[in-house]
Parts: structure tokens; C-alpha cells; sequence
């Protein structure tokens, strides 16, 4: 069954969209991630403007964050406090990356750099991903005990000034490194519509060493808004927010990530995160194909904006 | 569909050389499962030898700027160089006659009259050499996108008196008004045009999404975040209760 997509202005099917939906829900239902990182390529492969599939994938993201934020919530593994300073950079990063939008899509540039950005950003989750699930893989096989790191307890983000005392992860800790992490992941949401999870959890552990049990709660709580407002504001802007595209994607991954959640108790974990890291490479590859392999039409013909 | 239909006059009534065509139902509607749609065009003409007459039926939306960018290869990558515009192009033109219009009429009637593709005068201001081959790189594009359309067989004359034809509009057709002229040719000669109005309306929610997008852009940014929300919060519920 076709659908025309009044802002996407191109006819899809409705099932194809659906099921990338189902997938990418799949997908995080399993490993926890939320999947704007793989959908937004998927549906720039599928023929929709990179802008529209931008745009349009940040406002699916709301949907899926604000659900898995609620089963957190209902944990108490959420930090507010953290993740409101952590939305007060997304905040500024997200005006920042829309600024940056404008910028290089009155250059004519956009679709390189979302292109770009995902082969880098791609290139980089997909290998740390593969070599994790290869190494647990192979610990497995010979039985070894993987050997913890014993981390530091301070390091130079804990020197900084402005310290803010976080009762929820433990902390006592400068509130700028959460307000740099938060900008950036403002910027990447609004360039290429990710909620920025899988930058935003590790460097939470890491960086800020926040307990894990807080960190997936907290860093959802943040991408809401921050997605949020990243939607409104490529609407405002941009008018590329197709609503009817972010519709069927939302019930798709409603219904994949029910599925998802299921059979992640089920599979085994190292192999899934091996498949997770080649599905991740091979995106990331036929997006550098497709920047590098000579184009078909010489000249890129578009409606001017006088 | 339109009718470009027989008045319900008898040929007796009609002048020495003459075209009769006819509007029924001028309006087209694209809902959100638009496919394209056929216009179909028929009519009658009078003449004094009218094995010698041509009909050329044209259809044209409104013209408007397009903007080009060449592709450059740079470190291994494509990207693109610097904008050119191009301007006076037309968002959809079709030509149907019932033989190749070269036939028809004479080159410079043709040009007059501004009919078929090689006839359009784009407007662009940098120099010729290339603005040729952009001019060619433009018509192949709309060519296959279906805007661009020649077709020479594309009109049926039925005993000499009576022509009939079905024009293809593409899925991605604009909304607005088209101009529809046919011309009636006689031994070479134009001896009579006849030209109206084709209003293409996009209907249903497309449209409205479409309108709302753009008229209201910030109320409709907050709505379709108001719908993630409900959706979101739908979910949360649903697992709540599991």
C-alpha cells in the first residue's frame, strides 16, 4: 500500500516504513539504544530528503524516549538534577545546531554533512562495538575472567570549579563537563537527528563516573526535551518535519520494540552485539559508497529560494 | 479529468475553419494516494481540407527558478560546487500532437509560438557553453520525473474530424493552474488556438499537513511533539499495566 508524504513529497510504502519501524524498534528493544542512529540512514536510503528524514527522525525519538524514560522513572534510576543541567546544554546546543543547519543548507552542503557525520559517527560505534563483542566473544570461548579496570576515582573533571552535589548518582562534581556533553549533544540531534544516547551514556560513566544505574534513565529524561525541541525547531525553520512519516515510524517501533524486549532475555548477548556492530559497519559503508562512488545525475537540480 | 467535449452544437454550425473545445470539469484532486492522472482532451474541428490538418494540444504550469549544482570530485568524495540559477522553467510542460511537430508547422512558428521543449527560453546568466549543457541536464531530469513530456503520437484524429487525446499528469505534480492550449494547424498554417485553465487542488490530509507545515510552522511543530508525547505516554501506560 503507497502513501504519499505530504512534506517528504515523495510516495513510500506504507508496509516498508512500518517494518523499518518494527526493526529498528527491534533493535532497541534488545540492546537499549534508541535507534536514530540507524533509522535516519535507512530512511535516507530509502529515497526521503536527508533533511525530512533529520527532522522527522527527532520526532519519532521523542516518542520512544518518553517510554523508556517512564519504566526508568518507575525505577528511580532517574538523576533530574543531572539531566536538567544536562538539558540546559542540550538546550544551547540544539539552537546552535540548527544555526549550523541554516548555515550549511543555504551552502547546499547539508546532505554532504549529514552523509559525513554518520559515516564518522557510524564508522566509530560500530567498530568500538565489534571489537567489545569480539573480545567477550573470544573471553568466552576461553573462559577467561574479563579483567575489570580498576578506575580512578578522580580525574581533571572533578578538579573544575562551579562543584554541584548530585544525591542521586553520588556525586560531587563541576557542572560544566554535563553542560559541554549536553551542548554536544544538542548540536549532533539537530544535525542528524539522533537522541545522542550512545555518546551521552558512555561519557556519563566514564567521564563523569555516574553509577550505571542511573545513567540510561537520566540521559532518556534529557534526549525528551532536547528532541523535543529539536522538532519544533526544524519545523519552525525548516518546515521538514513530515508527521505522517513520524506517525508510522512511531507505531512500527512501537510494536518492534514490545518484540525487541522480548527476545533480548532470550539471545545470547555477546553474539547480538557482534551482529549490532556488523549491521552498524555495513550502514556505515554504503553510506561512504554512496559519497564516493561517481553519481549518476553530474548536476544536482533543486527549487531555488529567492 | 476535464473534457475538452463537443459543444452540443452540429458541425453544420461551426465556421469555415474552426476548433471547438469544451470544459466540463477543469479540477483535478491529488489526495494522499495520488498516482497521476490522465487529462483527458478531445474536440472537433472544421476546415476546408481537414486531411491536411494537425492538432498540437499544450500543457503548462507555472514557470519558476531552479537551482544547480555541479558535482565535483574532491579528496575521493562528491560534493557540490557553487549554486547556479537558472530561471523561467516551467514546473510542467507536456506537447501531444499527432506527428512530430516539425512536420506540422515551420521551425519559427514553433519558436512563436513557444512549442516543444527545445523552444523553452530559460533564463540564466552565465555563459552559453555551459548553460547549454545545464539547459539539457535540467530537460533529462524532468523528462524522467515526467514534467517534461513530447509525445508525437500522443493525439488520435478520428475521421478527419474529431481528435482525442489523454495527457499524463505525474504523481509529484504541483498544485495550481495550468494552461492548456490547442492549436489547430492546416496545410502548415495556424489557423486557429483555443486555451483554458487546468486547476490542480492537492486535497485531504496531505494537504492540510502540507498547508499547516507551512502557514503555522511553529503551531505545527509543537503538534506533531504533543503527538509523539500522547504516543510515548500511550506506550509507557501500556507497559504499566503488563
Amino acid at each position: 500500500m503507497y502513501l504519499y508524504l505530504p512534506i517528504a513529497e515523495v510516495s513510500v510504502n506504507l508496509f516498508v516504513i512500518f517494518g523499518m519501524g518494527g526493526v529498528v524498534g527491534i533493535l532497541s528493544g534488545m540492546f537499549g539504544v534508541g535507534g536514530g542512529f540507524l533509522m535516519t540512514p535507512l530512511l535516507i536510503f530509502y529515497g526521503i530528503p536527508p533533511i525530512v528524514a533529520v527532522a522527522t527522525e527527532a520526532n519519532q525519538i521523542v516518542a520512544s524516549s518518553i517510554s523508556g524514560a517512564f519504566a526508568h522513572w518507575r525505577r528511580k534510576a532517574v538523576d533530574f538534577k543531572m539531566g536538567t543541567i544536562l538539558l540546559f546544554g542540550g538546550i544551547i546546543g540544539s539552537f546552535i545546531g540548527i544555526e549550523l543547519f541554516i548555515f550549511l543548507k543555504d551552502l547546499g552542503q547539508i546532505d554532504l554533512i549529514i552523509s559525513l557525520s554518520y559515516v564518522i559517527l557510524l564508522g566509530a560505534i560500530g567498530t568500538l562495538i565489534f571489537i567489545e563483542g569480539m573480545r567477550s566473544m573470544i573471553a568466552h570461548r576461553n573462559e577467561k575472567v574479563v579483567q575489570v579496570k580498576k578506575r580512578k576515582d578522580r580525574t581533571w573533571v572533578h578538579s573544575l570549579p562551579l562543584r554541584v552535589r548530585f544525591k542521586k548518582s553520588g556525586l560531587y562534581i563541576s557542572i560544566i563537563p554535563p553542560i559541554v556533553i549536553g551542548i554536544a549533544v544538542g548540536i549532533m540531534a539537530s544535525i542528524m537527528g539522533v537522541g545522542g544516547g550512545f555518546i551521552m551514556v558512555p561519557a556519563m560513566i566514564y567521564l563523569l563516573r555516574m553509577p550505571t544505574n542511573v545513567v540510561i534513565g537520566t540521559s532518556l529524561y534529557q534526549i525528551i526535551f532536547v528532541t523535543s525541541l529539536v522538532t519544533v525547531l526544524h519545523a519552525y525553520e525548516n518546515q521538514t518535519v513530515d508527521v505522517m512519516l513520524a506517525m508510522i515510524l512511531m507505531s512500527g517501533g512501537v510494536v518492534g520494540a514490545q518484540i525487541g524486549a522480548a527476545l533480548g532475555h532470550k539471545l545470547k548477548a555477546e553474539q547480538l552485539r557482534f551482529l549490532l556492530g556488523i549491521l552498524i559497519l555495513a550502514v556505515c559503508a554504503k553510506m561512504l559508497i554512496e559519497l564516493a562512488v561517481e553519481p549518476k545525475d553530474i548536476y544536482v537540480i533543486t527549487d531555488a529560494i529567492l | 479529468m476535464i473534457l475538452f467535449g463537443l459543444n452540443q452544437l452540429s458541425y453544420a454550425a461551426l465556421s469555415e475553419n474552426d476548433l471547438v473545445t469544451q470544459i466540463d470539469d477543469p479540477h483535478i484532486q491529488i489526495g494522499s494516494n495520488f498516482f497521476g492522472e490522465e487529462l483527458l482532451v478531445f474536440g472537433a474541428m472544421s476546415g476546408q481540407d481537414l486531411s491536411k490538418s494537425d492538432i498540437i494540444i499544450k500543457v503548462e504550469g507555472a514557470s519558476k527558478a531552479l537551482s544547480v549544482r555541479e558535482r565535483i570530485n574532491k579528496y575521493g568524495i562528491w560534493i557540490n560546487d557553487t549554486e547556479m540559477v537558472i530561471d523561467n522553467i516551467p514546473s510542467f510542460y507536456a506537447i501531444y500532437s499527432n506527428r512530430s511537430i516539425k512536420r506540422i508547422t515551420s521551425e519559427s512558428l514553433l519558436k512563436e509560438q513557444l512549442i516543444g521543449i527545445s523552444n523553452l527560453n530559460f533564463k540564466s546568466d552565465f555563459d552559453s557553453e555551459k548553460s547549454k549543457i545545464i539547459d539539457q541536464a535540467i530537460i533529462k531530469k524532468n523528462k524522467e520525473k515526467g514534467i517534461f513530456i513530447e509525445k508525437f503520437t500522443g493525439i488520435r484524429i478520428i475521421g478527419d474530424r474529431l481528435f482525442r487525446s489523454s495527457i499524463e499528469l505525474p504523481q509529484d505534480i504541483k498544485e495550481g493552474t495550468y494552461e492548456v492550449s490547442i492549436y489547430f494547424f492546416e496545410d502548415q498554417q495556424l489557423v486557429d488556438k483555443d486555451t483554458s485553465n487546468v486547476f490542480v487542488n492537492k486535497t485531504q490530509s496531505g494537504k492540510f499537513i502540507y498547508n499547516q507545515a507551512n502557514e503555522n510552522p511553529l503551531l505545527y511543530g509543537v503538534f506533531s511533539v504533543l503527538i509523539a508525547w500522547a504516543a510515548g505516554l500511550l506506550v509507557a501506560g501500556i507497559s504499566r499495566v503488563r
